[in-house]
């Protein structure tokens, strides 16, 4: 039946007809997206930057890795690099009339974890008092050093060294030369003779070098200076590292001789996976080689950027943890947490590791090769060396007694003391090797004194500085330093002190001392590619970002803790 | 301390370098700092623990000289470490700060010495303790201080200790040096018994064996011979023996014999005395605590010693028979009869042969002479009361009566002969008596009398009876001193070598002695009375 407004009810076909219509318009829809991102992703497909060989998405055989430059900090930044300054001899008259210290910059961290000091370095030419004292120190070496061996004598006349004393002598050389004392002449057959001799070394079971040689000989010796070996110091061999990277740095046509020396040694033991330094002795009963963890926080660290300058990663031994603080005049002074009881080995607090890392590497990162002066990179190790300076400050406003703590040699029995900030339990402990308490070879250490005055530019190392710029002996070089008990000048010279007051006048005229590597490839990261030597001892690639020691920051302490 | 040595070294050595220029001397003073860790110069191993607990350690070196090693431990409540040259602390902290005994060794050689404050102890040539105060003076007085008590020691802590000394000061305290009523000097002996069980130690090549009894030694189940004093060589007196029912079958102890020794009341006055002394009232038992020095050094040593006493002897009877009577020289009595005990022990372990029997039989008629000759001088005193203006025929009269009165308990007899001496002779009646009580037949005067008489003891010189013991004891020496002639050196060397007494040996003397010297002398004695 019809009704009066039309079709009161539809046919089937209607609704399957719109349906098949919906379901076409679906499809339709469906297509044109799917056109459409593939449309979309082909494109893309389409513009991947092709791998090319040696780049740095091609996953490049270890057979290659040699070729990579390593990376620093300027290459990723596109900071330009710090440069090298010129000798002092060559800076003009107004060099320093501009120079920036960034004295309005606020101490603390920033937030890639760098620290800015509380104060700053000295720097400027070096005036009459002070070039006296650096020809003195350098005359140590000219009266002490080998003519057969190039190698210089560790204490006085007594023929025998180690690595960290041999660092040393070239850190007076380095000094020497920048300074203008000696120039290139006699710089490059003083270095070119001591790096042969070092690469001609008998090594210590055909891995590293000795802990002692005797320099007329240049043979491993023992502890007596008699034929014989005694195993490696990981401690040394890092300070030697550091400074044969700032000679590779510095001058890089001894890059190829100082390559070489290194490239005999092995580096499979002294390093472990962790990135702990560890060190070398024979066991007396066996006779075989015992491999210990050495270095404690001061020395650990300063050492392990000396084998990061070279491209190993000692992750672990970079970290000051574990680490604990005694309150000290009112300052948190940072020590090793680990337990002499158990590990036999004592944690001192001494000044000397924290000023050989400011004034050799400017407290920054391995990686760091374009940050100002003033901004140190490796920012925990500057602020605990700020904690060092001013509790030794503390202790002269309140006690009177001037402060200078560090390791050095002694007059007569014990030889050699530990004159230490903290160890053992206590402050301001004076002991032997063996662990004797010996408060009467308490010294204000000329070393420790000088760098202190060349790292902090204040009225206390003024006072330090007054106390130890003559205490020299012309003929000798720099006494050792001042008893503290009034027994006078510590009557005994030495190439680490002579060496690191050279290293503490050099600073105030260039600042750190290392300086950017200028050059591409190294022969260090090359060499050996076509064979496994590389693996066996352990050589290591050319660092790149992901390699880098990471930048940490410790809780800072903000007002003195009495 | 160790400072003040090694500047007295380079000092030395500055001289003895002549006139150097200060620059050179700088550099002679840094390569014997560096020369004093040559290897010659270690004269320990540090690996031998020197108590139980210890143990090596290496040195923190960061140079390029020095001792690898060192020692460190815990003895008898005090820390100590010792580097391979010597060179030692001893303290009662173990940080070796406060209160510390300081060793240091002559270099290259054992002989090292303890220092605290002023107070230094080393070991003589004989390997004696010997201390050394640097603030005393003649006439101070020293004191063992413990807390509140304190006893006053002898001059003589500063002569070779013995055995007794060397105890009291390792107790521990204070040793106090007095001048007056003012204290001069105070310091204290913590760590005095093991600093000089060190310096022994070191003395003797690390040996186990010369340190105290009880001294925790490593091993110590393991090792057969860590303390064994019967082998000790000892340059003091050694523990004699008594030969067996020696004193059980007399009564009366032998002058061989240190058991029944004691000591004089009043200790000794003057520090010349080297041999032992002990204190009132303790025995004579010597404690070998003495360091060997090797073994043919310590029998060199006690042959040295046997030979000094026995000169010593040979001059007291020199002394006797010239002047009179024992005379000590350099010792006291007591020292002197202790010495002659030990040389005595010790020459007596040679095994006696039939021709030194017969050489001691003559050296023992030769002896009686000169007894009888002493015997005779010393009678003349003696006899001085019983002449009284009459000679020896004046005793005639009490020979007859004496010999008669044998078996009779007639008192009456007595009344006559008093009677006879006051009528006849002339005596008053106590001369009379004392006469007749002193007459050979004594005992039956005793008898008479009923008892001691103490007049007799007050007037009867003691040198009879003390003279046969003297004597006797100048016989024994006097036969020492000629059978180290007969025997020989080497035997006497064998001798001292033996490791204890040969108790046989002394049996077989003692015997011989008994029977055939002592009567001898008694029948002698009795025939010059």
């Amino acid at each position: 039946m019809k009704s009066a407004v039309g079709f009161a009810k539809k046919a089937p076909i209607v609704g399957v007809l719109v349906f098949c219509a919906g379901v076409l318009c679906i499809a339709g829809v469906s297509y044109a997206v799917s056109k459409t991102a593939r449309h979309v992703f082909l494109a893309q497909e389409e513009e991947i930057v092709p791998i090319i060989a040696g780049g740095a998405l091609d996953n490049i055989p270890a057979l290659m890795r040699g070729n990579l430059p390593s990376v620093t900090s300027s290459l990723v930044g596109g900071e330009p690099k710090r440069e090298k300054p010129p000798r002092m001899c060559e800076m003009s008259e107004g060099y320093f009339d501009h120079f920036e210290l960034g004295s309005e910059v606020p101490h603390g961290y920033n937030k890639h974890n760098a620290y800015v000091r509380k104060f700053r370095s000295r720097r400027g030419v070096l005036n009459q008092r002070e070039m006296r004292a650096a020809r003195v120190a350098w005359h140590y070496f000219e009266k002490f050093t080998q003519d057969s061996t190039g190698l210089a004598n560790s204490v006085g006349n007594y023929p025998s060294t180690t690595l960290w004393d041999t660092a040393s002598y070239i850190a007076a050389m380095v000094s020497a030369y920048e300074l203008c004392i000696i120039e290139k002449p006699e710089f490059d057959r003083r270095i070119t003779q001591l790096l042969t001799t070092v690469k001609g070394l008998d090594l210590f079971r055909k891995e590293l070098p000795n802990k002692v040689y005797h320099t007329k000989t240049g043979a491993k010796v023992d502890y007596t200076n008699k034929p014989g070996e005694i195993g490696f110091s990981a401690l040394d061999i890092g300070r030697f590292l550091v400074w044969l990277r700032i000679c590779k740095n510095r001058y890089p046509y001894l890059a190829n001789t100082i390559d070489s020396v290194l490239l005999k040694w092995d580096f499979s033991n002294v390093l472990d996976d962790e990135g702990l330094l560890f060190g070398a002795y024979i066991d007396k009963e066996t006779d075989e080689t015992v491999y210990a963890q050495e270095g404690r926080l001061g020395y650990e660290e300063y050492a392990a950027k000396g084998f990061a300058l070279w491209g190993f990663q000692p992750r672990l031994a970079h970290r000051a943890e574990p680490f604990l603080t005694a309150s000290i005049f009112g300052i948190q002074v940072p020590y090793d947490g680990r337990d002499p009881r158990i590990f036999h080995s004592q944690n001192y607090v001494v000044t000397e590791s924290y000023l050989q890392d400011g004034l050799e590497l400017g407290f920054d990162m391995p990686h760091d090769d374009s940050s100002p002066e003033w901004v140190h990179t490796d920012g925990w190790r500057a602020e605990f060396a700020d904690r060092i300076y001013q509790v030794q400050e503390n202790r002269w406003r309140q006690t009177g007694f001037m402060t200078a703590r560090s390791e050095h040699n002694v007059k007569g029995p014990p030889y050699f003391t530990y004159d230490t900030i903290f160890s053992d339990g206590y402050p301001w402990n004076t002991v032997t090797p063996r662990g004797d308490y010996v408060p009467d070879h308490a010294a204000v250490s000329a070393k420790a004194a000088l760098g202190l005055w060349a790292l902090w530019d204040t009225e206390y190392t003024d006072v330090l500085y007054e106390a130890m710029i003559e205490l020299y002996d012309p003929e000798n070089g720099m006494y050792e330093g001042l008893y503290e008990r009034g027994q006078g000048r510590v009557s005994i010279f030495t190439a680490n002190n002579n060496g690191i007051i050279l290293t503490a006048l050099l600073h105030k005229v260039q600042g750190t001392i290392l300086t950017p590597y200028t050059g591409d490839t190294e022969v260090w990261y090359t060499a050996f590619r076509d064979q496994d030597i590389r693996l066996r001892r352990n050589y290591p690639d050319p660092p790149q970002k992901d390699d880098w020691l990471p930048a940490l920051r410790h809780s800072v302490q903000e007002k003195a803790d009495f | 301390m160790r400072n003040t040595m090694q500047l007295l070294f380079v000092t030395l050595g500055f001289f003895s370098a002549g006139w150097a220029p200060a620059w050179a001397q700088g550099s002679v003073l840094q390569e014997r700092n560096a020369e004093a860790f040559a290897s010659e110069n270690a004269i320990l191993d540090t690996a031998i623990p020197f108590a139980i607990g210890a143990r090596e350690a290496r040195q923190a070196l960061r140079g390029s000289f020095g001792w690898p090693s060192f020692q460190e431990g815990l003895v008898e409540g005090v820390y100590f470490r010792f580097d391979p040259d010597g060179y030692a602390r001893f303290a009662p902290t173990p940080r070796l700060d406060v209160d510390v005994f300081e060793v240091i060794c002559r270099t290259r050689t054992h002989a090292c010495a303890a220092r605290k404050d002023g107070f230094e102890v080393f070991l003589t040539d004989r390997g004696q303790l010997q201390i050394r105060l640097e603030e005393a003076l003649a006439g101070d007085t020293f004191f063992v201080s413990e807390g509140v008590s304190e006893i006053q020691v002898p001059e003589r802590i500063l002569q070779p200790l013995d055995v007794q000394l060397e105890l009291l000061l390792g107790a521990g305290g204070d040793l106090i040096t007095r001048r007056g009523n003012s204290e001069v000097a105070r310091t204290s002996l913590k760590g005095f018994s093991a600093v000089t069980a060190y310096l022994r130690w070191i003395a003797a090549r690390q040996d186990y064996a010369v340190l105290p009894r009880g001294w925790p030694v490593p091993n110590a189940a393991a090792e057969t011979s860590v303390t064994q004093p019967a082998s000790w060589n000892s340059p003091m007196p050694q523990p004699q023996l008594l030969a067996p029912g020696y004193s059980a079958g007399f009564g009366i102890a032998p002058a061989t014999s240190a058991a029944p020794l004691t000591v004089p009341s009043q200790p000794p006055a003057g520090g010349a005395m080297t041999g032992p002394t002990v204190w009132p009232g303790q025995p004579v038992a010597i404690s070998p605590t003495q360091p060997s020095h090797g073994t043919s050094t310590g029998h060199a040593l006690d042959a040295e010693a046997l030979r000094d006493e026995l000169a010593d002897l040979k001059a007291l009877i020199v002394a006797a028979q010239n002047g009179g009577g024992p005379v000590p020289s350099v010792r006291d009595t007591a020292v002197s009869h202790q010495d002659q005990i030990s040389s005595f022990g010790a020459e007596s372990h040679a095994a006696l042969q039939p021709a030194d029997v017969a050489k001691l039989l003559a050296v023992l008629g030769e002896l009686q002479a000169q007894v009888a000759t002493l015997q005779k001088a010393q009678s003349d005193v003696a006899a001085a009361p019983w002449g009284g203006g009459t000679d020896a025929q004046g005793l005639a009269p009490l020979g007859a009566p004496a010999a008669e009165r044998q078996g009779q308990a007639d008192t009456a007899h007595d009344a006559e002969r008093l009677a006879y001496l006051m009528k006849h002779l002339g005596y008053d009646a106590q001369t009379a008596l004392t006469i007749l009580k002193a007459a050979p037949d004594a005992q039956a005067g005793d008898d008479l009398a009923g008892g001691v008489n103490p007049q007799w003891n007050a007037e009867t010189p003691p040198q009879s009876v003390l003279y046969e013991n003297a004597l006797v004891d100048q016989i024994l020496a006097e036969m020492e001193a000629e059978m180290a002639a007969v025997i020989g050196q080497e035997q006497t060397v064998a001798s001292t070598e033996a490791p204890a007494a040969n108790i046989a040996e002394y049996e077989l003397l003692s015997r011989y002695f008994v029977s055939a010297g002592l009567p001898a002398l008694l029948k002698m004695g009795a025939d010059d009375e």
